[in-house]
């Protein structure tokens, strides 16, 4: 997504975000280009609507088919290719199987979604603004440009809502 | 301490409230027996914060675990000295045993598991309070678990870390361990995955992976807040385990769908592992082992041993990082009343494989019963049932018991010496099998005795490390459940939310308004937790 830099603000509470981002709609700002940090979870009313979906349970979903798939290899496959010559056949052998299925299952589950929450946070791209403000429990507004729209308009609709649009040093993470 | 108040007034007396917070309204610390009052009489009361009010408590919370997190004392120094000294003499007897060989250790025919699997069974036991405990409050919805919970998770993680190293020490050839690896060993042998011992291997690491990732993900908000508020070293570490993480919206979501899909696959990743280990015995054909009971019996002890470790744990660490006014008298209450069912639980297990066993078991079975009950190991046994069953049963039901943090010491830890007993006994009882000639009792020796000695002072020093690496409060869950009441009360959210809103654990403030039921006693005093009106 190309840019035209960043433009941040500080805003007041939960309200100062809700006015905000009715000032960066208003603006022309697409919602994809606004981004809100704070030391917690927002409710969604203040944000103006539903998160945007998260891949995350892409990956679970695609643990607990890899992890189901290494299960039946490790139990069922590796007997055919290297049978054992004591004991019963391979196949035969199922209520063991499924405790070695279920826990590769699980582990897949788990070590995906973990994954997918890792690479998504640590994200792509630039670098993006961030405030230690966060940390003691301020909330910023950031947009990052749009190339169509100038920063100086997006500050003063800031600015016009109560927001405290920042100098240009943000510090990054 | 005394921690005593009543309705109306305002101060613990003989203990310092909270660290004054510049601009800071508040007057004391919680008075929890009126909180405990109002509950009892069945009173629904909360104090109706201003986000003024929050930002003072979020402060004083911050100051308290990043303060207890910075300081460093010398008794803190003596005491990781001597853990560690422990620690090493254990490491020591390793070494010892695998210079000398397995035979330095009791175990020998016809008791071939001993120290070593009691002790790994136990920990196991232990490591089922925390993930399991807290998924179980997060999927309940249960508000006061707030403050608890990575207290819990980090409980999970290090008794993991140990008794997952009990199957290793315990081996005759500790450097062939890497054979149950699921690759082929340099003889192009595949592990035999049919074998109860790869089932454990595979539980234990899916067991660990979860549990670590269950206490990371909602650790690393409150690691970027460290990252902020450090310099140098610290800083660079936390940033890097903070992974970038910036506090936006979408992060926060993101965390949220990923705690969501971890706590519904950590609960029955939990119940496996400890049923897995009790089939390490149940699906042998050895009497005193063999028994269809041995899966939901090890889990409710594991459940049963884990609440009583976290409770020790909490006292303590209530105590030494002074966190009076979140971990509250009342989660001493509410854990009081679970320990309590749990024993309770356990106890009806137990008597079900006992009865069955006395009544229609073998001769062998009866053998090992007789000599539990009036036999070598009766004291043992009857330690086990009056600390188990007994001290809890009558003492339990009494909250003034519940609420004592001596009282709840001492009955933690005597339900973990019962635990471990009851592990020992199970593991021993072979020692009379359906060969009279081949009876024989079991003497732990000394490499074995210090090496399980070793792995209590790891746990601990493990812990009195962690408190002081990372925040042993999740910060950001407390606060936003202390906000969660307001966000309801101006329709910013529904009121049936994801997260409860907190209402142990929530510091006096003066100017708020005491909310009892649904009526609100405007110009009242917040007395502290889900303080009462005067």
């Amino acid at each position: 997504m190309k840019g035209n830099g960043f433009v941040s603000a500080r805003v007041d509470g939960e309200q100062g975000v809700a006015s905000a981002l009715k000032a960066l709609r208003e603006a022309g700002v697409p919602r994809e280009r606004i981004e809100v940090l704070s030391d917690l979870p927002l409710p969604e009313s203040v944000l103006g609507g539903r998160m945007r979906a998260t891949k995350v349970l892409r990956w679970t979903a695609a643990g607990l088919v890899i992890g189901l798939l290494t299960g039946v290899f490790f139990s069922v496959g590796t007997l055919f290719l290297y049978p054992l010559l004591v004991g019963g056949e391979a196949a035969r052998v199922a209520p063991p199987n499924f405790i070695i299925i279920y826990e590769l299952t699980m582990f897949g589950i788990v070590v995906a979604t973990a994954l997918g929450f890792f690479l998504e946070t640590r994200g792509r791209g630039p670098r993006r603004p961030y405030f230690e403000g966060v940390s003691v429990g301020e909330i910023f507004v950031v947009v990052d440009l749009p190339p169509d729209l100038v920063p100086s308009r997006v500050r003063s609709a800031l600015e016009s809502h109560g927001a405290e649009p920042l100098p240009d040093q943000s510090e990054t993470t | 301490m005394s921690e005593r108040g009543g309705p109306g007034s305002v101060g613990r007396g003989d203990r310092p409230g909270p660290t004054p917070v510049s601009g800071s309204t508040r007057t004391g610390p919680t008075t929890e027996e009126a909180a405990l009052a109002f509950e009892a009489a069945g009173v629904k009361t909360a104090p109706a914060l201003t986000e003024e009010n929050l930002r003072d408590l979020d402060r004083d919370l911050d100051a308290r675990v990043f303060g207890a997190m910075q300081s460093i004392s010398i008794r803190y120094l003596l005491l990781v000295g001597f853990l560690g000294s422990v620690v090493a003499f254990g490491a020591f007897a390793f070494g010892w045993q695998i210079y000398k060989g397995i035979g330095v250790a009791g175990i020998n025919r016809p008791v071939f598991w001993g120290f070593y699997i009691a002790s790994f069974v136990f920990w196991i036991g232990i490591s089922h309070a925390g993930t399991l405990v807290s998924a179980i409050l997060r999927v309940l919805k249960v508000e006061w678990r707030m403050p608890l919970t990575r207290a819990a998770e980090a409980m999970t993680l290090f008794a993991l870390m140990i008794g997952g190293l009990f199957p290793i020490i315990h081996l005759g050839r500790n450097w062939r361990f890497y054979w149950m690896i699921p690759v082929p060993n340099e003889r192009g042998l595949w592990p035999n995955f049919r074998s109860a011992l790869m089932w454990d291997l595979l539980a234990i690491l899916t067991y660990i992976t979860a549990s670590s990732l269950f206490l990371l993900l909602p650790l690393i908000p409150d690691l970027a807040t460290a990252r902020d508020r450090t310099r140098g070293l610290r800083r660079r570490i936390y940033g890097l385990l903070s992974f970038g993480w910036r506090g936006t919206q979408q992060q926060w979501h993101r965390l949220h769908v990923a705690m969501r899909v971890f706590t519904i696959v950590v609960i029955p990743i939990a119940v496996s592992v400890h049923t897995i280990v009790s089939w390490d015995f149940g699906m042998t054909l050895v009497e005193g082992w063999r028994s269809t009971v041995f899966g939901p019996y090890f889990v409710i002890g594991a459940i049963y041993s884990g609440m009583a470790a976290l409770i020790t744990v909490l006292v303590l660490v209530r105590r030494s990082l002074k966190l009076e006014d979140y971990v509250t008298l009342r989660h001493f209450d509410r854990l009081g009343k679970v320990l309590l069912a749990v024993s309770v639980i356990w106890f009806y297990m137990f008597w079900a494989g006992f009865l069955t066993d006395w009544y229609g078991g073998s001769t062998v079975a009866k053998l090992i019963q007789h000599e539990h009950l009036v036999g070598h190991s009766a004291v043992l046994f009857w330690t086990m049932m009056v600390v188990n069953v007994l001290i809890p049963f009558i003492l339990l039901w009494f909250r003034r018991v519940r609420t004592s943090m001596t009282a709840m010491l001492v009955i933690s830890l005597l339900v973990n010496v019962g635990m471990w007993i009851e592990r020992f006994l199970i593991v021993t009882s072979p020692g009379i099998n359906s060969l009279s000639y081949n009876w024989g009792s079991y003497t732990p020796q000394w490499p074995e005795i210090a090496i399980a000695t070793a792995t209590f002072a790891a746990f601990a020093l493990l812990y009195v490390l962690f408190s002081k690496a990372l925040p042993l409060i999740s910060l950001w869950e407390v606060k936003e459940s202390w906000r969660v009441d307001r966000w309801r009360r101006e329709g910013l959210i529904e009121a049936e939310s994801d997260v409860p809103p907190l209402t142990m654990g929530v510091p006096a403030v003066t100017g708020a308004t005491a909310v009892t039921g649904a009526t609100a006693v405007t110009g009242a005093t917040a007395i502290g937790g889900r303080g009462g009106a005067s």
